[in-house]
This record gives C-alpha cells, sequence and structure tokens, in this order.
C-alpha cells in the first residue's frame, strides 16, 4: 500500500500549491468537500471495529469500481489509489496530511480507515474520518464553481454503487449536526500576508463571521495560519443550497482578494523601503541561516512570494517557493533526506535545503 | 407531551433559549409572541395578533425563568450549544432503539450514533440545528436515487392545490383533468417507489 505514497513526489508541490489557476498569486487554492455516510451502518464513533473494516472494505470495492468503469461522466483523470491507513507508517501518515489528501485527524487516527486519492492528487476520498466518506476535490486558483462541478459528477458515481444515508427533511446525514444537509464545506485558500501584517485582516474575520463564514489556518480546522496562508470557508449546510453556498463564496472572495492588493499598495506607497526590508530580510535569513524551524520557514517564504508578486523581488522563480513551501514541510523533508529525522536535524536539513535553492546567482 | 411557553403558560413553546453563567445554566422555553414581546427574537415582524392559546390545561405552571441569548458570533461548536440542555427534557433519558445512545453520550460527545438519532431526537436537536444553521429544514442536492420520488411528490402537490383552486372555481373539467394527472402520477410513483425509505433502517 505504501507503493502508492511512494509515487507520490516529495519534492513537487500537489494542486494545492500548483500556482496555476485564476488569482493564484493569493488565491492558492479551491477545496470542496462532501460528507457523506453508508446507509445501514452506525456513525463512525459507535460502529464497533468489525463495523468499520465492513465500510472500509466496501467502500475500497466501490472506489475500485469506479476507478475500473470510467464512465464519461467520471471527471477523475489519473488512476486511483487505495491507501488502508492502518499499514502506513507515521511519516507516511504525515505526509498524506502535509499534501492536503487528508486531514491531520485522519493521520492521526486509530480506527480501521483508509483514503483514495487521485495521481494528480485533485480528488482524495477519506474513509471513516470523522463520517464514513469525506470526498474532496482540490483546484488551484480561484475555481469554486468549476470544483463544486466536478465533485458533484463524482458524488454521483460512488452513489451509483453505495446507498447513502439520507433523511427527507434533513438531507445528508452526519455524524455532526453541523455538517447535516449538503455535507458541503466549500473553502478557499488564500495568502494574505499584507492584511495580516497590517492588522486588517481583523476585518476579514469580522465580516467573515458576519456572513457565516469561517476562517481557519493552513491545515483547516483548529489550526494556525502559518505562512499567512487562511481558509475561508462556508459553515452552514442546512438550508443553503449547494448552488447558493458557492455563489456566496464565489461573491465574497474577489472582494477579499482585492482587500489584499490594496492594502499591499498601501504599504509600499506608505513606506516602500520598509515593505522591501522584510522581504530582503527574509532572503538573507533563509541564504544564511543554519538553524530554520519550519515556522520561520513558512514565515520567510511568506514574504519571498510577497516580493516576487509585487515585483519587488527579482531573481527568483515562484515556483522555486512553491517548492520549498512544500519541502520545508517535515514529513515531506524527512521523506527526501531519507528517513526520520529528529527535530533538530530536520531544522538544519531544512536550513540547507533553503540555502541551496536560494543561492545568489 | 406538554411543552408550554414559560412565560404565558398558555401557548404551546416554539423558541428555546439557553444561557451559561459561569457555573450556572438556564434555560427558557416560550412561544413566538411571548418572544417578540419580551424581545428575545426581533428578525421576524412582530405579530399584531397573539396566537391560539394552547387547549390543554396549564399544569401547576412553573415560575418562569427569564435569560438573555448567549452572546458572541463565533460559530457555535456543539460543545456550546449542547451546554445547558439539560436532562428535565422527558426524552432526554431514553436511549436510540437502533444505536442506543442517549442525549447525555450526544451531549458528551457531540456526534450521534447513527441516522434514527435525527428522528429520536428530533425535539433535542431542532434548537441545536436553528443555532448552527438558522434553519431546520434540507434545501438542496437529493441523491439520486430518491430523486425521482421527490420529484414526483413536489408536482403531486402542486397539482392537488390547483385541483382544489380549480373546484373552488367551479371548473369542473379543468378538475377531472387534474384529476386524472393526479391518479397517473400516483401509480407512476408507486412503481418506482424503493424497497428501502430513506433514512430510517439500521444494522444494529
Amino acid at each position: 500500500m505504501a507503493f502508492d505514497i511512494d509515487k507520490l513526489p516529495a519534492d513537487k508541490p500537489g494542486e494545492w500549491l500548483k500556482g496555476t489557476g485564476p488569482e493564484s498569486d493569493i488565491v492558492v487554492s479551491t477545496r470542496i468537500r462532501l460528507a457523506r455516510n453508508v446507509k445501514g451502518y452506525p456513525f463512525l464513533h459507535s460502529m464497533t471495529e468489525k463495523q468499520q473494516e465492513e465500510v472500509n472494505s466496501l467502500l475500497e470495492k466501490a472506489f475500485k469500481a469506479i476507478d475500473r468503469n470510467r464512465s464519461a461522466a467520471n471527471p477523475i483523470k489519473g488512476k486511483l489509489a487505495f491507501c488502508e491507513l492502518k499499514d502506513a507508517g507515521s511519516l507516511d501518515r504525515k505526509f498524506l496530511a502535509e499534501r492536503h489528501l487528508i486531514s491531520q485527524e485522519h493521520a492521526a487516527g486509530k480506527n480501521s480507515r483508509s483514503v483514495a486519492f487521485s495521481s494528480d492528487e485533485r480528488f482524495s476520498i477519506m474513509v471513516n474520518e470523522e463520517d464514513h466518506i469525506r470526498l474532496q476535490h482540490i483546484l488551484s486558483g480561484l475555481r469554486l464553481a468549476e470544483a463544486y462541478e466536478a465533485v458533484d459528477k463524482v458524488d454521483d458515481e460512488i452513489e451509483k454503487v453505495v446507498e447513502y444515508s439520507y433523511h427527507p427533511t434533513y438531507g445528508y446525514l452526519t455524524a455532526c449536526p453541523t455538517n447535516v444537509g449538503t455535507g458541503l464545506r466549500a473553502s478557499v485558500m488564500l495568502h494574505l500576508p499584507s492584511l495580516a501584517v497590517s492588522k486588517h485582516i481583523e476585518k476579514v474575520f469580522h465580516s467573515a463571521k458576519k456572513m457565516n463564514l469561517a476562517v481557519r489556518g493552513l491545515y483547516g480546522e483548529n489550526t494556525q495560519a502559518h505562512g499567512d496562508f487562511y481558509q475561508i470557508s462556508n459553515h452552514v449546510t442546512l438550508g443553503e443550497s449547494e448552488a447558493s453556498c458557492i455563489r456566496k463564496l464565489s461573491e465574497i472572495v474577489p472582494l477579499i482578494v482585492k482587500f489584499e492588493r490594496d492594502t499591499r499598495k498601501m504599504l509600499i506607497d506608505e513606506n516602500k523601503m520598509k515593505f522591501e526590508d522584510r522581504i530582503y530580510r527574509s532572503l538573507g535569513m533563509l541564504r544564511s541561516a543554519r538553524i530554520v524551524t519550519s515556522e520561520e520557514a513558512m514565515s520567510h517564504l511568506s514574504n519571498l512570494r510577497v516580493g516576487v508578486f509585487t515585483g519587488l523581488l527579482g531573481g527568483i522563480d515562484i515556483k522555486t517557493i512553491n517548492q520549498l513551501f512544500v519541502i520545508s514541510q517535515p514529513a515531506h523533508l524527512q521523506r527526501l533526506s531519507g528517513g526520520e529525522l529528529c527535530e533538530e536535524d530536520r531544522d538544519s536539513i531544512r536550513a540547507q535545503f533553503l540555502r541551496e535553492k536560494l543561492e545568489s546567482n | 407531551m406538554s411543552n408550554l411557553c414559560q412565560v404565558c403558560n398558555k401557548r404551546f413553546s416554539t423558541v428555546h433559549v439557553t444561557e451559561i453563567r459561569g457555573d450556572e445554566k438556564f434555560e427558557l422555553h416560550v412561544c413566538d409572541y411571548c418572544a417578540q414581546k419580551e424581545g428575545i427574537i426581533t428578525a421576524a415582524p412582530a405579530p399584531t395578533t397573539a396566537p391560539p392559546i394552547a387547549k390543554k390545561p396549564d399544569k401547576g405552571g412553573s415560575t418562569p425563568k427569564k435569560a438573555k441569548i448567549l452572546s458572541g458570533k463565533e460559530p457555535p461548536s456543539i460543545e456550546n450549544l449542547l451546554e445547558g440542555i439539560s436532562g428535565e427534557h422527558p426524552y432526554a433519558e431514553l436511549p436510540c432503539p437502533k444505536c442506543g445512545m442517549t442525549f447525555e453520550q450526544f451531549n458528551k460527545r457531540g456526534r450521534l450514533g447513527c441516522a434514527h438519532d435525527y428522528d429520536h431526537f428530533q425535539i433535542q436537536l431542532e434548537p441545536i440545528l436553528h443555532r448552527i444553521h438558522q434553519h431546520i429544514e434540507h434545501v438542496g442536492k437529493v441523491p439520486k436515487r430518491i430523486e425521482p420520488n421527490i420529484a414526483i411528490d413536489r408536482e403531486l402537490r402542486g397539482l392537488r392545490k390547483d385541483l382544489d383552486e380549480a373546484i373552488k372555481g367551479e371548473r369542473f373539467e379543468e378538475a377531472a383533468q387534474l384529476r386524472d394527472k393526479i391518479k397517473g402520477l400516483e401509480q407512476d410513483r408507486d412503481k418506482t417507489k424503493l424497497p428501502a425509505d430513506a433514512g430510517s433502517e439500521e444494522k444494529a
């Protein structure tokens, strides 16, 4: 099973940080997630070990059937890999979480669970995370409608082989009432360094709350906004249709993007020297330091990203910076170095990678 | 089951409010009219006439407890919402017949046990759903397996309404046509009816 994880390139970003797609300087990626449960089984935490294995097995067969019998409507490109997480080592599981293919909870879980993901890393389906099925589609840039359309089709494909738990009044039933109804979590990952440094990010949080939108960090719920990456998502799933949710986010996100762009301009106009200094200090640090923690790396790389997109930092490609974001993460780093490392070693190897890639020409 | 408004003790309660102050939990169950009057809810326009008094007699009136709305506009966590819903409710102790979960267990875990819980704990869940989503009814995607029947049901509702109006308007020929159409659709629906209906059957 680890064979499929091994095929994922540890030195290249997955779809979430590919850097293509509309507005991808600020809208890093779009993610649509659907929560579903299989009819006839209790929800996850009330299932016996045997029932969890049954659902796991049932869904593995279902996904393999979908993989084999590709209908024209199926938007999944590339092969679908299936991975039993009980069989995967701790490092592999963290690696999958860093690539946004599974959640941190799924990586850390102990129950019978798995994930199916497409080789282009755009689709992933978690089995037995909080619900039986968590179907996810990621696209680079701002592409909400496109992403929803695709995940909707995959949902239909799964439904051909699995009967969903559904209630005429409450919709798709989920273990937690916060997801019942559409089971939809639509989110965009935004890079908002100028809003963060100017503290205007508070206004974004405030407006988001008013509109029933949640703001989260880099790896989702209860995580920090490392590297100034923020995820904005809906949190209402009952009484609001999928189309309405997508439309609302599609209207709000461009306003936040504009706010970030305007704030960058404003900060540059106010004090260009200070703005540049922040960027070049980060560059200097990453080119020289011998020890760099992953938080430090994210923070400095975030400044370099801004530098590239505002044109103030020349000679460095955004692809290099995105790659560094990815390989600076602990599990990726260890993969590339050939095995598990203690924190101290990780920090010095990270520093080494950064120096090598950012070497002045 | 009598869930009378704790303010007037006459109408059925439809607005449920919980507050936590330090270690104390307060609950308030009021009818729409009193909720508006006491300023507990302001979203809907104030009723011009009071809704009808419930016919059931007051069973030794309870002292109305006043409580403020939980402040804060954070997307509520399930833990916040569950705090304060006490075991006074008559169904609170009864476990779900399918998975055995009690509402108190759900209280602690924040996760339901099975699909049937949504029916078994309907009364306790609806205020929670309302608090999270501001709605208690799904609008949106329907699984393809169930879709044909739902679409037919919607059409039938519309046609029956039209039939009523045709009869009232003494348009009997139209009414006869509508009646035939309704019969035809009902037959179609019964043909395509699924052997198991949504959301209620579970393996133990």
